[in-house]
């Protein structure tokens, strides 16, 4: 089966005077019809810079890399015109990003809004992209959704902001549909009816999706595939219940330590010691040695590939080559 | 609203914001409101430089012209210039500031080096040359001149204020969202930089009455017999012992005027540009 969205060594580096920064460095991954994909990672780890280069919406200073494929059913996306990608944007892979409030234009109504990316990909008129929008509105849960499609982004909560946000991406019928974070800028409850408003509207219109978080408890309950991002690589991937069950990558594995869970008591959280280095100057070797407990000289001089460690499971670790390695 | 008790600003704003009413109120029906033709001599011999008087409320000038209707007609010239040249400036000062903060690079540069050189230059002597060089210049090419001339400000505070709106999360989403680019410019950047646009516009009024009043004082401006008030302080100045009204009133009106657009145009400032403080 060809995959939906195929990524291979994608590379996005931003130059400043200082240097170059790598922040997306050799991503691959392929997105199948109708799957759900995590990408979890710090912040830092390039996780959203990575979801803005797969619709080239990078801007200077920032440049995608030569040598990165980005191929969506087939087509080229690093080769299509600037009037050809606009053409995929919003109406083959729509978008919902982190902070609703800031992402949606302040002097604008929000059924404006939905019309007016109906109406960019769609031959419709006014009158008839208003009476989507309000449908839309209603499909993602918008109580009152003709009174609404006339508010203003300040006039609505947090919660039915994303609803917007959520509108505005599905508006076209996209085949993949990219969350970047959609759920971190609001409150608990919010979130968890965002996340099943997702999940039920990826599931009934078969829509492949890329779901972005840092909270591994976010993805879980969505993605069927979870990839771990660390220092703008993917550092395992693997299908959503093995990952949980079996990671392979300390990073990984730390990372589940560190979030809490229900049912299970423990004195304290663990944490990962240090932070993300910076995508400046990322550590020789693996990137992440110098904060894992089992490293040893060879991960301080050799950068590891994705190594096979099981069925459709990769991690960029050496333990999958000398698992004795693993220190207790 | 009623009972709330304004801020000081919005106070003054609100006398601005009277005093713009009535004077744009009073340009507009200045032919029904003069008593006399701006332009006729009513009574040469008898009444040059005749005092205010019920007849005369401002008193006569120099050629016994009814200086009340002379301020009136001068109030709708120097309105419609100010506000023809500010439509020009804003225009050219958004589109400039538009272009120059969304391609960025070099077209950036070069266009907010030109406005360097230019703003480097002080408008008065700038227009004063181009006065000097074009005598004939007539009505219409004298607002050219002035809106030509007054655009770099309005360049510069909109270019910055692109710079800062393009970065925007709901830009990005929108050029995410396969929005097309003009609509991208049109209705997400440009609603979003109005804000200092308006201020600008209103500050520019006043001075614009201002600097046409200049040139007309000093005959570049506005030619006779037509009334301007620059050019009605400087009939009078001859006579400024002896008939002090032919040239105080018109004085009178610049000020207000200026002041009530600066009035109007601070207090827009202070709301609509929170740096400002």
């Amino acid at each position: 089966m060809t995959a939906l969205l195929s990524v291979r060594d994608l590379r996005t580096t931003f130059r400043n005077r200082t240097g170059v920064i790598r922040a997306v460095d050799g991503v691959s991954f392929d997105l199948a019809e109708g799957e759900t994909l995590g990408i979890v990672g710090e912040s830092g780890s390039g996780k959203s810079v990575m979801a803005m280069s797969l619709l080239r919406l990078i801007d200077e200073p920032g440049r995608i890399e030569p040598g990165s494929a980005i191929a969506y059913r087939g087509r080229d996306l690093m080769a299509l015109s600037p009037a050809a990608l606009r053409r995929i944007r919003g109406a083959e892979i729509g978008m919902v990003f982190q902070d609703p409030g800031a992402s949606l234009n302040p002097v604008l109504k929000v059924g404006v809004q939905i019309a007016e990316t109906i109406r960019a990909h769609l031959p419709l008129t006014r009158g008839e992209a208003r009476t989507r929008a309000v449908t839309l509105l209603e499909q993602v849960g918008v109580p009152d959704p003709e009174l609404r499609v006339d508010a203003y982004p300040h006039e609505l909560s947090g919660g039915l902001q994303q609803r917007v946000m959520l509108a505005i991406a599905l508006s076209c019928d996209p085949s993949v549909l990219i969350a970047d974070e959609p759920t971190t800028a609001l409150d608990v409850t919010v979130q968890a009816q965002i996340l099943e408003l997702l999940a039920d509207v990826t599931r009934r219109r078969r829509m492949a999706t890329i779901l972005i978080s840092h909270d591994l408890g976010v993805v879980a309950r969505l993605a069927d595939r979870i990839a771990v991002m660390y220092g703008g690589q993917l550092v395992e991937h693997a299908a959503a219940p093995e990952l949980f069950a079996a990671p392979k990558h300390p990073y990984t594995e730390a990372l589940l330590a560190a979030a809490p869970r229900v049912g299970r008591s423990v004195e304290r959280l663990a944490a990962i010691p240090g932070s993300v280095p910076s995508a400046a100057q990322w550590p020789t070797g693996c990137r992440f040695h110098p904060r894992c407990r089992h490293a040893w000289e060879r991960c301080r001089v050799e950068a590891p590939g994705m190594l096979h460690a099981g069925t459709r499971h990769d991690t960029r670790c050496w333990l999958v080559d000398e698992p004795t390695r693993r220190s207790s | 609203m009623t009972g709330r008790t304004l801020p000081p600003g919005d106070r003054q704003a609100l006398v601005g914001l009277g005093l713009i009413v009535l004077l744009v109120g009073a340009a507009l029906a200045a032919p029904w409101l003069a008593s006399h033709d701006p332009a006729t001599h009513v009574d040469l011999a008898q009444r040059q430089y005749a005092p205010p008087s019920l007849e005369h409320p401002f008193g006569t000038d120099f050629f016994s012209r009814d200086v009340l209707s002379r301020v009136l007609h001068g109030a709708r010239l120097s309105l419609a210039i100010a506000a023809l040249s500010v439509a020009l400036s804003i225009t050219l000062g958004t589109v400039v500031g538009l272009l120059a903060g969304i391609a960025g690079g070099w077209t950036d540069g070069l266009l907010m080096r030109v406005v360097d050189a230019a703003l480097a230059v002080p408008r008065v002597f700038l227009v004063l040359v181009i006065v000097a060089l074009w005598p004939d210049l007539g009505m219409l090419g004298l607002i050219a001149v002035l809106g030509l001339t007054s655009w770099f400000d309005t360049s510069r505070i909109v270019r910055a204020e692109t710079l800062s709106v393009r970065s925007r999360p709901y830009v990005h989403a929108a050029q995410a969202l396969g929005i097309r680019r003009r609509h991208v410019i049109g209705r997400h950047v440009l609603p979003n930089v109005a804000a200092p646009i308006i201020v600008s516009a209103t500050l520019g009024i006043g001075q614009i009455i201002l600097l046409e009043a200049g040139l007309s004082y000093l005959g570049l401006g506005v030619r006779p017999p037509a009334p301007s008030w620059g050019q009605m302080i400087a009939d009078g100045q001859a006579a400024l012992r002896t008939a002090p009204w032919v040239a105080l009133f018109p004085g009178i009106a610049i000020v207000v005027t200026v002041l009530a657009f600066s009035l109007v145009g601070d207090a827009l400032r202070r709301r609509l540009d929170p740096r400002v403080t």
